[in-house]
């Protein structure tokens, strides 16, 4: 008996064929003790398969069981996704890192120095140098910053003992009228 | 951390670069409101023009005056504020006989050039800033002193006088 007739035989026990064929392999299983045998052998391993096999239970739900399923598919994927993204360089990752923080700091330190030094209050608080040019040779002066009083101060001297600062009526010459 | 990400390098950089050179921009192209104060120091009880006010002890700039010089008191003359664009030059008439160019240089900066009786006395250079008063002072007769203050004039100052507001107020006579 070859291979298709042995298919042929189990699709007949499986109520497979259509009647015609099934009628011919009724006729044949007539004729042919072999066939006979192997329908038999066939009908034995069926009930064998069909009474003793062990039925398995699902500890939970179909829905969540699938769930589960699905969720070790998508995270088994999701390497593969991110890949690219690994991929990218250390300035890349330097820049990502490190770009906010570095930004923030510089505003901090801008910031800092305009609320702790408003109108650059520190230039003239360092700078001992004042510009001052007299118009004439007989007059001096001489200056000073007092840092715990906040105050510039330039003292004006007439040399010759002359000027309307120091004449007998000095007063007069900054008096209103 | 990671929202703050969406800004690259170069905008951090660019703000951080540009916001101390647009202060100072500001800073520099803005106009200068300042006050200038004639005041008499004397140990004299009383000026003798009676229109003459004596600044007391709450007078922020007296209270320095009295803490550096010896005399007691220190009588207001004249006062008046101005507002002085950036590369302008204004003539403040602060007495009579008395007055001053003040040119605002920028970022803060004036010349101010001082004239007694109609002549040039000297040309002085220098920031004029919120709560440091620039002073020019000499000797008077009779042991007394003078003081031309130079102060800026700032939103947050204490003394109303030295607010913004106060620019077009009539000087004191």
């Amino acid at each position: 008996m070859n291979h298709d007739a042995q298919l042929k035989l189990q699709a007949y026990r499986d109520g497979e064929l259509p009647a015609a064929e099934a009628a011919e392999v009724q006729s044949w299983l007539a004729r042919d003790a072999e066939a006979r045998s192997l329908l038999a052998e066939l009908e034995h391993t069926a009930k064998a398969l069909s009474g003793n096999e062990a039925e398995l239970k699902l500890p939970e739900s179909r829905e969540f069981f699938w769930s589960k399923i699905e969720r070790e598919i998508q995270r088994l994927e999701q390497p593969a996704t991110r890949d690219p993204a690994r991929e990218i360089s250390w300035t890349a990752w330097v820049r990502q890192q490190f770009a906010p923080l570095a930004g923030l700091a510089s505003l901090a330190i801008v910031l800092g120095l305009l609320i702790a030094h408003p109108g650059g209050r520190s230039s003239v608080a360092d700078s001992g140098v004042i510009d001052l040019a007299l118009a004439s040779d007989d007059m001096g002066a001489h200056t000073f910053r007092d840092q715990d009083q906040r105050i510039t101060v330039v003292w004006l001297d007439d040399r010759t003992q002359d000027s309307e600062f120091t004449t007998p009526e000095p007063f007069a010459s900054v008096q209103p009228e | 951390m990671k929202r703050l990400s969406f800004l690259p390098v170069s905008v951090w950089l660019a703000m951080c670069v540009l916001a101390p050179a647009f202060c100072s921009q500001r800073a520099q192209g803005a106009d200068l409101k300042v006050q200038a104060q004639l005041i008499w120091a004397t140990n004299e009880p009383k000026s003798p023009n009676p229109k003459h006010h004596l600044l007391d002890e709450q007078d922020r700039l007296a209270a320095k005056l009295r803490n550096t010089y010896r005399w007691t008191n220190y009588f207001e003359i004249n006062k008046t504020n101005v507002n002085i664009p950036v590369g302008s030059t204004n003539l403040v008439a602060i007495s009579a006989k008395c007055k001053l160019e003040i040119a605002n240089l920028g970022s803060d900066k004036v010349a101010i050039k001082l004239f007694g009786q109609g002549k040039e006395v000297g040309t002085l250079k220098d920031k004029v800033l919120a709560g440091w008063p620039l002073v020019l002072a000499g000797n008077s007769s009779n042991s007394n002193g003078w003081f031309v203050a130079i102060r800026k004039i700032d939103p947050k100052a204490a003394d109303p006088q030295l607010r913004p507001e106060s620019i077009n107020a009539t000087p004191a006579k």
